[in-house]
């Protein structure tokens, strides 16, 4: 069972990345301040205060056995307190969770469904105004700030046009929970309103998020499909008389795809690093969102800790994204 | 009446410097279970007119009449053909067995996909039932059987294994043979294949052309057979066709060619060939360029035999025997 | 790669040229911003009287929340943001590139080790890391640059990685080891010289990126503190007094995005170019790296 292995593999690989991010967190968030008792202890803390902060919190000891301390805690799920909801922070994590998850799987699959054909599209009109215009947007997706982006939208289309929400995930009751994706649970549970509700304030971050993805997607499938379109097996498929829509679209495609499907994985990562602007912007329940409310407040566990998590789901996406990679391409399971 | 009929077939593709001339009113027929070679060097329009026959020319122009079972396909419409003819009647063996299979699609799916459309016991698909088709991949135990059964007829080790396998777990000669199942599971009246074992072993190479040989006997299928190697080409063939810079130059039975060629051209082709020492004589001179290319006789300036007449006039096809056709000025002597 | 040749090859595609006009326009603009804004004032003045007006003859972009000139503030933002973007991206080569020669050069453990430590690195989605970085830092321009560095370095590495690995069985390389060189002379006479273009156009790509995040960064407060012009937080304060002065937003955001258009499209360009000469002294995990460092 080589694809078993190889999956195998690829988990330890991914524990052992993590547990070096874990690592690289709590470098940044214990040795880089010049004192972080202080800093916990606030500005008017005394000598005495600071000392007692450092002791309490294991500052004291030597760094290695900080780390076998940090580490132990994360094992037992616990990142310390936020001091901005005063509540365990895994669990703040936790509850918030579901939203990030949604808005990403939201804006990568409206990124794959615009990306995928308007790649393939433009591949074939190679050279043509529309080749041209794609190219042009393609390279402007990626030099626009998402942020600005996403004030520039709700500028638009919300305070001009009317036309979407401004902020948040649904109006009114939540649908019932069960994956607490509520565009999911809606579906589950046939909230038809909820739905609607979901979508229509999913709609304006996921567009934002979705925009370098597609740029992206668009820019590896267009030269995946020109370079499948040199390949001899489409002569041959054309010489056999097979229809053009099933020589593009699945001949091509499939062989332009394998490329593409790497870089969805990668992509991931600067579409979570977008999400944590782009939720605070929309008031999205998210872990981005949480992250910039800690960074206001100073809140450093509660920062190192949704820092973790958004990379740890950055690692596990490619792990997944690795397997898909290998039912794409057969060949690569073989290796 | 001869199944496949080519008549004065002209082929121009445009390019930067100008249009060339691919195919220069080529003319040339096939018979009901006939295996004719088509010979040339590379550049000589062999695979253009291979191209002309499938309706697969892309951006180059044909102007001519190509007939088959009597119909005529240029004027039948390009997605006509396709539908029609294409995979169905005239099928192809590609010269490259390695790039020619899709690398990520098993072997089973790609005959599926073929059967879905060209399985001989159906009628042609519309437009709409192929745009469908897009997201399902028929598959018919009856066409798999027939798959198995031609495989086994290729001699294709373990057919049923084989059909779960990537092309790029088949051996060179496996998927040559698999390219051959290919093109006789539609149950074609033709047969094209272009050098279809140039990219293989030479020892394997005689084992996948007897094959073809055999079975399109066989089977009475017609087989047009391009080469650049007479070799292969005297092996299987009923006829040869020379071609040279666009034109058929000299047509003969295969035995009343190698006995007694009469084209200068085809002269020097045989004696090209690695004689008894295993010296190689080269035709002094280049093929020529096909855009402008010379005047008059298309081989003249690399004619030992040629005349004023040669760079002026172009020769015309003369029976010079029965079944035997040539043009120039100047032949060899029988 | 001479001189004439280089500069006409990029002088014949459209795309560098344009990009190049755009990264001088800015530099320029930076070096000389104090002498040639309508507004010097503007960096630090407060003139209530002339809150949020609208764009017009006076004030292109309007004024803001403090009655400054925008279109002043955004001219004195360039130095700030391309400061950060280019020592931003020159500390990551000051880690990356060293690390990467090392990585490269040597086998076994050292060279193991450091490519693992970048991949975790890039394990890590890069704004975040950013953020981690500079929140925990605090709040400055120089904060800024090192979180910028700790951040991009790993592509750096990445790069020189490959590039050494490939070189080191040139024959020339070989060659200064038999003749007795050492390695770290090998290294820096010889090898690094030969990563010259791949480096450049990889600087140039990463600036974009540099500025981007720099400009969240600064969005999210964690940039250099008030009343600095700098882009990223001049959007933020805007966002509050939208939709009526819409300028206060759109002015610092198109600046940002054709900073990184003329980068992108230098970079691109210049790689164009300069392809012939990375084709033949690369390995294909090159292009491959330079594909994913786009994304």
């Amino acid at each position: 069972m080589p694809l078993l292995l190889r999956f195998g593999k690829r988990l330890v690989w991914s524990i052992g990345t993590l547990l070096g991010v874990v690592v690289i967190v709590f470098a940044i968030s214990n040795v880089i301040p010049a004192d972080p008792a202080a800093l916990v202890a606030g500005d008017s803390a005394t000598a005495e205060q600071i000392a007692e902060t450092r002791a309490r919190l294991g500052l004291d000891l030597p760094l290695y056995q900080q780390l076998f301390n940090y580490l132990g805690r994360l094992l037992q799920g616990d990142m310390g307190t936020s001091i901005f909801t005063a509540r365990p922070i895994a669990e703040d994590l936790l509850g918030r969770l579901p939203a990030t998850i949604e808005l990403a799987l939201g804006s990568m699959l409206l990124a794959v469904l615009i990306g995928i054909p308007v790649g393939v599209i433009s591949a074939l009109k190679r050279g043509s105004l529309l080749d041209h215009a794609v190219r042009v947007l393609t390279v402007s997706g990626f030099a626009v700030a998402n942020f600005w982006l996403a004030i520039m939208l709700q500028l638009l289309l919300v305070m001009w046009l009317d036309l979407l929400p401004l902020f948040g995930r649904i109006e009114g009751d939540a649908p019932a929970f069960i994956t607490g994706l509520y565009t999911v649970d809606a579906l589950l549970t046939g909230n038809w309103r909820a739905l609607g509700d979901a979508l229509w304030h999913l709609a304006l971050p996921s567009i934002t998020l979705a925009l370098p993805v597609a740029a992206t997607i668009v820019r590896f499938t267009r030269t995946g499909v020109l370079e499948a379109l040199g390949r001899p097996f489409v002569p041959y498929a054309q010489a056999m008389g097979l229809p053009p829509v099933i020589i593009v679209w699945r001949y091509v495609l499939r062989a332009a795809l394998t490329s593409v499907v790497t870089q969805i994985g990668l992509v991931t990562g600067t579409l979570l690093g977008g999400a944590v602007v782009v939720e605070a912007i929309f008031d999205w329940p998210g872990l981005g969102g949480y992250t910039v409310n800690s960074i206001m407040m100073s809140d450093y566990s509660a920062v190192m800790g949704a820092a973790l998590w958004i990379a740890a789901m950055y690692v596990i996406t490619n792990v997944i994204v690795d397997a898909v990679q290998a039912m794409v391409d057969p060949r690569a399971a073989a290796r | 009446m001869s199944l496949l009929e080519v008549q004065r077939l002209f082929v121009r593709y445009p390019t930067e410097r100008g249009p060339a001339q691919a195919l220069d009113g080529v003319s040339l027929s096939i018979g009901q279970g006939e295996v004719v070679g088509l010979v040339g060097e590379s550049g000589c329009g062999k695979t253009t007119l291979a191209k002309a026959v499938l309706g697969i020319l892309g951006s180059g122009e044909a102007e001519g009449v190509i007939r088959f079972r009597g119909q005529d396909l240029l004027g039948l419409g390009a997605d006509a053909v396709r539908r029609e003819i294409r995979g169905r009647a005239i099928t192809f063996v590609p010269q490259d067995p390695f790039g020619s299979l899709h690398p990520l699609y098993r072997v089973g799916d790609q005959i599926a996909d073929l059967m879905a459309w060209k399985a001989p016991d159906t009628a042609p698909p519309s437009r709409l039932q192929e745009r469908l088709a897009l997201f399902t991949r028929r598959r018919r135990p009856a066409h798999r059987d027939a798959a198995i059964a031609m495989l086994r007829d290729v001699q294709i080790p373990n057919p049923e294994q084989a059909l779960a396998k990537l092309p790029s777990e088949l051996s060179g000669g496996q998927r040559q043979r698999l390219t051959i199942a290919m093109a006789l599971l539609p149950q074609p009246e033709l047969i094209l294949a272009d050098e279809p074992t140039t990219a293989l072993d030479v020892t394997i190479q005689a084992q996948v052309l007897r094959l073809l040989h055999n079975l399109v006997r066989e089977k009475g299928v017609s087989l047009l057979f391009t080469t650049h190697d007479l070799g292969v080409a005297s092996e299987i063939c009923d006829r040869i066709v020379v071609m040279y810079a666009g034109q058929e130059a000299e047509v003969a039975p295969t035995r009343s060619f190698f006995a007694a060629p009469r084209h200068p051209y085809t002269a020097a082709l045989l004696q090209s060939l690695p004689n008894e020492q295993g010296v190689l004589r080269d035709i002094p001179g280049s093929i020529p360029p096909l855009v402008n290319p010379p005047g008059g006789c298309r081989f003249h300036p690399r004619c030992p035999n040629a005349s004023a007449r040669c760079a002026a006039e172009r020769p015309p096809p003369v029976e010079v025997a029965p079944g035997h056709w040539l043009r120039c000025w100047h032949p060899v002597a029988a | 790669m001479g001189g004439t040749s280089f500069w006409s090859r990029l002088a014949r595609d459209r795309l560098a040229t344009t990009g190049f006009a755009i990264t001088v326009l800015f530099v320029v603009i930076a070096a000389i911003a104090p002498w040639i804004v309508p507004y010097p004032e503007a960096a630090h003045e407060i003139a209530p009287m002339n809150r949020l007006r609208p764009p017009s003859e006076a004030h292109w972009f309007g004024t803001d929340r403090l009655g400054a000139d925008v279109f002043s503030r955004l001219l004195l933002g360039t130095r700030e943001t391309l400061f950060v973007a280019l020592f931003g991206v020159g500390a990551a080569a000051v880690i990356g590139v060293p690390l990467g020669l090392i990585a490269g050069w040597l086998d076994g453990w050292v060279s193991d080790g450091i490519m693992r430590l970048a991949d975790i690195f890039l394990a890590i989605p890069q704004i975040i890391l950013a953020i981690a970085i500079a929140q925990t830092l605090g709040p400055s321009l120089v904060n800024v640059v090192l979180a910028l560095g700790f951040t991009i370095w790993p592509w750096f590495t990445r790069l020189v990685f490959a590039e050494t690995r490939a070189l080191r069985r040139e024959p020339f390389i070989e060659a200064c080891a038999a003749l007795g060189a050492s390695p770290w002379r090998t290294l820096a006479l010889h090898v690094l010289p030969n990563l010259a273009s791949p480096l450049v156009v990889r600087v140039t790509l990463s600036m974009g990126f540099a500025v981007l995040t720099a400009a969240a960064l600064g969005f999210l407060g964690l940039g250099a503190p008030a009343p600095s012009p700098e882009w990223g937080r001049t959007i933020a304060e805007a966002r509050e007094y939208l939709p009526d002065a819409w300028w206060y937003a759109l002015a610092p955001g198109l600046a940002i995005f054709i900073v990184v258009m003329g980068f992108n499209m230098l970079g691109d360009g210049l790689r164009d170019v300069l392809d012939p000469k990375l084709r033949r002294s690369v390995a294909a995990s090159r292009a491959q790296s330079a594909k994913v460092q786009e994304a």
